[in-house]
């Protein structure tokens, strides 16, 4: 990432070259939704912002003890995303997303039960710190995705609430296909795409651009600014636990 | 201006005059037909001095007694072969090759060896209807008129040379097919015309054919008494390109920007279910005869986005599985699915043959799910 | 301590922090420490032991252990229980009253109690005296720094609480003990205990049993001041198990196992495993037992009287509670058996991949079992200092391979059986042919005259002969019927493929015209010529496909959801025709395969019920609907062919299969030819010929509602070896 400008062709080509590690290994057999946001990420972004967008990338997931219901039956784990972002900037750490429109992991399966499918969800959401009545962390991780009531009719005797809203570092498309094949595929399905030296450097690509803010304008919370700038963030809007001082 | 075709085929004229005249009824294309030379040499000078735009070869010609009274031993495949061989060698000029065949086994066989020298392949009991006759009408059209197109194609500029064959802004069509078509100017005219039928227009992908963007667009076409009309609006982002006349087409590129500026009000169309679709289109369009299309049998979505391969009808790929043989398809090709239900109970097996290895799992867990009980009435 | 202070006699101290290090360090897991407390009881010949966890659900619960032993003397609660690491045990051995094999060896049970929670009440009493003792400890007190014997804990006397036993109190617990946690303790401690005698010297030996002398454990947990029991799953699974290995070593070294099931019929006794090539005896292993139960899950089939859903559970079960534990002297070593333990290599050794091994799946987790070692002198297995596990010497070692090559062993004749099973319905002889059996029996007749040539036996023959001969008269009348029709079939193929070279043509000159036509008569006109011929073609391109399938004469299994759906949709078009809606349902499972057949036959098959079915829906003049419903049932599959027509009259219902019976009239000379053809009175017979070749079935039986007639096809499922021989 050093010395290179970013811009958008830098973001559509990981897309791309996702789409052919993904399709290569055997992991993905339809990688079109990578190709079809790479289309739009060239055509859609501007000089100062990137975006893109696709739905319902289908990733494998494997079947884990302690899943309940007894019987249930994983079969695709999905990933749809939208967002646009800013460039990463060497002179300026700033916020990397300008607005994350939809970050959706999506389970389908089957229950043991007849005629019944199985569905969970979570989702990465962008929200501005405003006067919540929640805690709410500016990108937070929550359970239970957009319109769930569409997708689920019967919730047995689970209750799902828009809280917790968990803390989570921002992802893009890359990021999120790393964090599905880390979570839902054991590491004996999933090393030989992660272990790979071009997968890791599409992920490096992606964390400078959105983590390495992130991350270093949390600890500047204790170490301080510096010299460093970083435009487009609120400490108390990343971290709103930190704001002891009622 | 008529483009004349000539149908080889051992039988008598007066035995296939009916499908001839079936052909012709709409016009624009001449059919003459002629048995085969039978002695190997004669055929071969024969082709080599054809004027015309097109050749139908029926591909058993081995029944009846050709024109010399011998019977010929050899297939229309041959001949095909031979054909395109003269043409790059440039002793002939190149036109298109349909082939004819009875038999739907040996068809199969074509499948397989991908040596493949025709542009159509029709199965004559296909030819049941008067608009089974009309669309290979118009497909016949197609590839004469496109093939002389290709012919007069100035190839020194290959990005220029693709946009004109697309009839499509360059920057606009996807990279990877870009590239592709590129390399393709400078090859002979058939191979031309072979990639851009069978990767471009036979495949979903880039351009849709009228079932899938109804499926996106959530419209059952049936029940649709304004589907006409919104064709019409939707005309200005049909496929113009090379052989536009025989395959109606969209693509989706535009189709996908239309839908972002004027009907989504913010909703991506994808994620959108039909229903909403449907309302969305009737409210910007003014259009009251749209109707949804339904789901299939155990399809839990209606985010129509595919067609299901056993069923024929509107998919969300989320409730499909991944067809095999699929490994070889670019990657601006969109992905064969079967719905559930067709998977299980193998409905038009024919026409997908089989679930992809990896999704086998899941379709023994999906059979096991759905596995019935017999009560008796 | 003064630095000056000059003692001549110096003795060892104690550090009070000891204390709290072993009672945590050594006693590791909070469910050790209570089985511990629980072998105390037993080696104080309790009967009943009762184990209450009170508002434990996060940690300062309290928990009571009440035991009905015999309790302790105020001597044997000082030398005893306040004597760390006593050497009482080791001076008796065996218990008291019931002589029982004591565990418990190293005798810092007590410390148990420390590592469970932060106060402990004793209250004992035995038999002969005439109060209780009841002794505090506040373990928080024991703290480094302080010399052990400063610290006093107080005891006092008090009334008698029962006639004898003990009762600990140990409060503010240091764990939470949630239902979850409870029933996991009772499981490990239920099988402290052997379930059964495997062997004499056991019950020599007299280890635990519950049978008499019994050793009952009661778990209880009071919430909210509602006390539950804790029931114990387990003893409900061993019966069901699908399978059972036994196996022993005996004193002399000499090793045997042995395999049965009921519902795979074995029953293998007696194996013997051998050691080493050159030397069968084991050296130094002797004297062990081992039992284990098989379960193969997600195949209900395998088992009588074992549903679905128990053996979902017992898998879920499997989960924590399977694989072969050790028990040494009547009492579990840890971790054998332990969910992610793998001590005799089963896990392991499933990757060999054996071809069609798969069948057999023989993970830990397809086992309830354990291993009994009587060791009582020690001499061969020695427990780590944790308590956790065996030394590994040489006898174990060979008990592990004892073990394993026994299940290793026996798996082979597992698999045997369950390849048994899953061949489904072997192709019987038909001897539900009729003709044939009558035919071999008057042959035997024969036969057995004129080996015997006795003049009883001379008339018994000529009778023979005489039904012989008429049975062959029969016999070739419908041969030369049936040679009539199959050269009319071979014709009818040529015919089809004539016909299928026309059609494009025909087609092409309907198009054409419809094309030219703008009178709306003459497009109904056309439409309707079309939609004609291409009915008619519909169905030549079914028999084409048919006879194009009888150049290859090989038989294979057939799929019957295809045949039928293939079937449906060449007759749809002449059945809407006549009115009749026509519908295919399927059941059960999805992969509906017949054992190998000719496809073809499968088109005669329902091509004659099928013009059977149209007639009678003629003749009722109704709005007619045939059903063809397939599916299967056990080792069969069926297929109903059911109508609304006028039905089959009570008195010829078992007439209608034979040979020249038919219903149809008399064709008149002046009739079409299909008609005169259609009722020649075979259909019905040659579709039943076909289906008993098969070992298959074809009768009536009561239709459901809305229908008049059901003729029901079974047909024996290809067995999973026949799917495999054809790739399927």
């Amino acid at each position: 990432m050093n010395g290179f400008v970013d811009n958008k062709k830098l973001i559509a080509a990981d897309l791309v070259k996702m789409a052919e590690l993904l399709n290569d290994c055997g992991l993905c057999q339809d990688v079109g939704p990578l190709y079809d946001a790479q289309g739009r990420c060239m055509s859609h972004s501007t000089e100062n912002e990137w975006q893109y967008h696709f739905e319902g990338l289908k990733l494998p997931i494997d079947t884990m003890s302690h899943t309940k219901p007894v019987g249930a039956v994983p079969f695709d784990v999905v990933l749809s995303v939208e967002l646009i972002g800013r460039y990463a900037n060497p002179a300026d750490q700033a916020n990397p997303l300008i607005d994350l429109k939809k970050f959706n992991i999506e389970v389908f399966g089957l229950l043991d039960i007849e005629d019944i499918n199985g569905y969970a969800s979570w989702h990465l959401d962008k929200d501005s710190a405003g006067d919540q009545k929640f805690i709410h962390p500016e990108y937070h991780l929550t359970f239970g995705g957009h319109r769930i009531w569409d997708k689920i009719q019967n919730y047995g005797q689970v209750i799902i609430l828009p809280s917790p809203r968990i803390a989570h570092p921002p992802m893009d498309a890359i990021l999120g296909i790393d964090f599905i094949l880390k979570n839902f595929l054991t590491k004996d399905k999933h090393k030989t795409l992660t272990q790979n030296s071009e997968y890791k450097q599409i992920i490096q690509h992606s964390i400078h651009r959105l983590w390495k803010p992130y991350y270093s304008f949390i600890g500047s919370f204790w170490a301080g600014l510096g010299s460093q700038s970083f435009s487009n963030f609120s400490i108390f809007s990343i971290m709103p636990s930190l704001d002891t001082d009622i | 201006m008529e483009y004349r075709y000539l149908y080889i085929d051992d039988w008598d004229k007066k035995d296939i005059a009916g499908t001839i005249s079936g052909i012709e009824a709409g016009g624009g294309i001449k059919i003459e037909h002629s048995k085969p030379a039978g002695d190997w040499e004669r055929e071969y000078d024969r082709i080599a001095q054809l004027s015309f735009q097109g050749v139908i070869l029926d591909l058993r010609l081995q029944e009846k007694a050709g024109l010399d009274g011998n019977y010929a031993k050899y297939s229309g495949a041959i001949i095909a072969h031979a054909i395109r061989e003269m043409a790059k060698e440039k002793t002939i000029n190149e036109f298109p090759l349909v082939l004819f065949s009875g038999n739907y086994n040996l068809q199969q066989f074509f499948d397989k060896t991908g040596e493949d020298a025709f542009d159509l392949r029709i199965l004559k009991e296909e030819l049941n209807n008067n608009s089974a006759f009309e669309t290979l009408r118009l497909k016949l059209l197609a590839l004469a008129r496109g093939y002389d197109w290709i012919n007069h194609l100035n190839r020194e500029n290959p990005s220029r040379a693709v946009e004109q064959l697309m009839g499509f802004g360059y920057e606009a069509l996807e990279e990877r097919f870009r590239q592709r078509m590129e390399t393709y100017i400078n090859k002979p005219t058939h191979d031309i015309a072979a990639f851009i039928v069978r990767n471009l227009l036979e495949k979903e992908g880039l351009l849709i054919s009228e079932q899938l963007l109804a499926a996106r667009l959530g419209i059952e076409i049936n029940a649709s008494n304004d589907w006409p009309k919104l064709k019409l609006i939707l005309n200005d982002f049909s496929y113009k390109g090379v052989f536009m006349e025989g395959w109606s087409r969209w693509w989706m590129y535009n189709i996908e920007h239309w839908w972002d500026e004027a009907i989504g009000e913010g909703l991506r169309l994808q994620p959108t279910s039909a229903s909403k679709r449907v309302d969305l289109l009737k409210g910007k369009l003014g259009l009251d005869g749209l109707v949804p299309a339904n789901k299939i049998e155990k399809a839990r979505s209606d985010q129509f986005w595919i067609i299901c391969q056993g069923l024929k009808r509107p998919l969300d790929p989320i409730d499909g599985l991944f067809v095999s043989g699929q490994e070889n398809a670019f990657p601006w090709q969109s992905k064969q699915y079967v719905s559930h239900e067709a998977a299980i109970n193998r409905i038009s097996i024919e026409d997908w043959k089989d679930v992809a290895a990896s999704e086998k799992d899941k379709l023994d867990q999906l059979k096991t799910f759905y596995s019935r009980e017999r009560i008796r009435r | 301590m003064d630095n000056n202070q000059f003692d001549e006699n110096v003795a060892f101290r104690v550090d009070a922090g000891l204390i709290d290090r072993l009672g945590r360090e050594l006693v590791g897991r909070a469910e050790t420490a209570v089985s511990e407390l629980i072998k105390n009881a037993y080696d104080a010949d309790a009967r009943e032991v009762s184990v209450t966890f009170i508002d434990s659900d996060m940690t300062g619960g309290t928990l009571f252990i009440e035991d009905d032993g015999c309790g302790m003397t105020y001597k044997q609660l000082i030398d005893g229980f306040m004597t760390i690491s006593s050497t009482d045990k080791v001076h008796n051995p065996k218990s008291e009253k019931y002589k029982r094999q004591r565990a418990g060896r190293k005798g810092i049970g007590r410390f148990a109690t420390q590592r469970l929670g932060e106060h402990l009440t004793i209250i004992t009493q035995t038999n002969d005296s005439g109060n209780a003792f009841e002794l505090e400890i506040d373990w928080k007190k024991y703290q480094i720094d302080q010399d052990i014997t400063t610290i006093t804990n107080s005891v006092r006397k008090i009334a008698k609480q029962k006639d004898e036993g003990t009762l600990l109190k140990i409060s503010n617990l240091r764990d939470p003990w949630t239902v979850k946690s409870i029933e996991r303790i009772y499981r490990y401690v239920s099988d402290l205990f052997q379930p059964d005698y495997l062997s004499d010297e056991g019950s020599i030996l007299q280890l635990a049993n519950q049978k008499d002398n019994t050793f009952q454990v009661r778990f209880y947990r009071n919430a909210d001041g509602i006390r539950t029991v804790i029931a114990d799953p387990q003893k409900m699974i061993f019966d069901k198990a699908l399978a059972v290995i036994e196996g022993s070593v005996d004193s002399d070294g000499k090793g045997a196992f042995s395999v049965s099931s009921k519902n795979l019929s074995i029953e293998d006794f007696d194996n013997p495993i051998e050691y080493k090539k050159n030397e069968p005896n084991y050296p130094s292993l002797k004297r062990i037992h081992f039992k284990a139960y098989y379960f193969i899950y997600e195949r209900e089939e395998y088992y009588a009287g074992v549903s679905k859903l128990e053996l979902r559970n017992i898998r879920t079960l499997s989960e924590e509670s399977s694989g072969i534990r050790l028990y040494r002297n009547g009492f579990r070593v840890l971790p054998y058996g332990e969910p992610n333990d793998d001590w005799l290599g089963l896990d392991i050794k499933i990757y060999s991949g054996e071809k069609g091994s798969t069948n057999i799946p023989y993970r830990n987790r397809n086992f309830f079992g354990f291993v009994e070692v009587l060791d009582i002198k020690g001499k061969f297995f020695e427990e780590t200092a944790s308590r956790e596990g065996l030394l590994s010497n040489d006898a174990f070692r060979e008990l592990q391979h004892f073990v394993s090559e026994s299940l290793f062993s026996a798996r082979l004749r597992l698999r045997e059986g369950v390849t048994e099973i899953r061949k489904a319905g072997k192709a019987k002889e038909s001897s539900n042919k009729q003709e044939r059996t009558t035919v071999e029996e008057l042959l035997n007749r024969i036969e057995t005259f004129v080996n015997s040539g006795t003049l009883e036996r001379k008339e018994e023959a000529q009778n023979a002969v005489r039904e012989l001969r008429e049975e062959v008269r029969l016999l070739i009348d419908e041969l030369g019927m049936i040679r009539v029709l199959a050269a009319l079939g071979l014709t009818i193929a040529e015919f089809t493929h004539e016909v299928t070279q026309y059609t494009p043509s025909i087609n092409g000159y309907i198009a054409a015209l419809q094309s030219l036509q703008q009178n709306a008569e003459g497009i109904g006109l056309l439409e309707e010529l079309r939609r004609g011929f291409n009915n008619f073609i519909a169905y030549t391109a079914y028999f084409n496909t048919t006879i194009s399938q009888n150049v290859s004469r090989e038989l294979q299994p057939i799929r019957i959801t295809d045949i039928v759906n293939r079937f449906v949709s060449a007759i749809k078009g002449d059945a809407n025709k006549m009115g009749i809606e026509i519908k295919s349902e399927f059941y059960g499972g999805y992969d509906l395969f017949t054992v190998p057949m000719h496809p073809s036959e499968w088109t005669s098959i329902l091509y004659n019920l099928y013009t059977n079915s149209k007639k009678a829906i003629q003749r009722a003049n109704s709005k007619g609907i045939i059903a063809i419903i397939a599916g299967e049932e056990g080792d069969k599959i069926y297929i109903e062919f059911t109508d609304n027509g006028d039905g089959v009259a009570e008195e010829i219902k078992d007439r209608i299969f034979n040979a020249f019976f038919t219903t149809s009239l008399p064709a008149g000379f002046d009739a079409p030819s299909d008609e005169r053809l259609v009722g020649t009175g075979l259909g019905l017979k040659i579709v039943k010929d076909i289906i008993e070749t098969y070992g298959g079935k074809i009768f009536l039986i009561p239709p459901e509602t809305e229908f008049v007639t059901c003729f029901r096809i079974e047909i024996p499922k290809a067995s999973s070896k026949q799917l495999m021989e054809y790739g399927i």
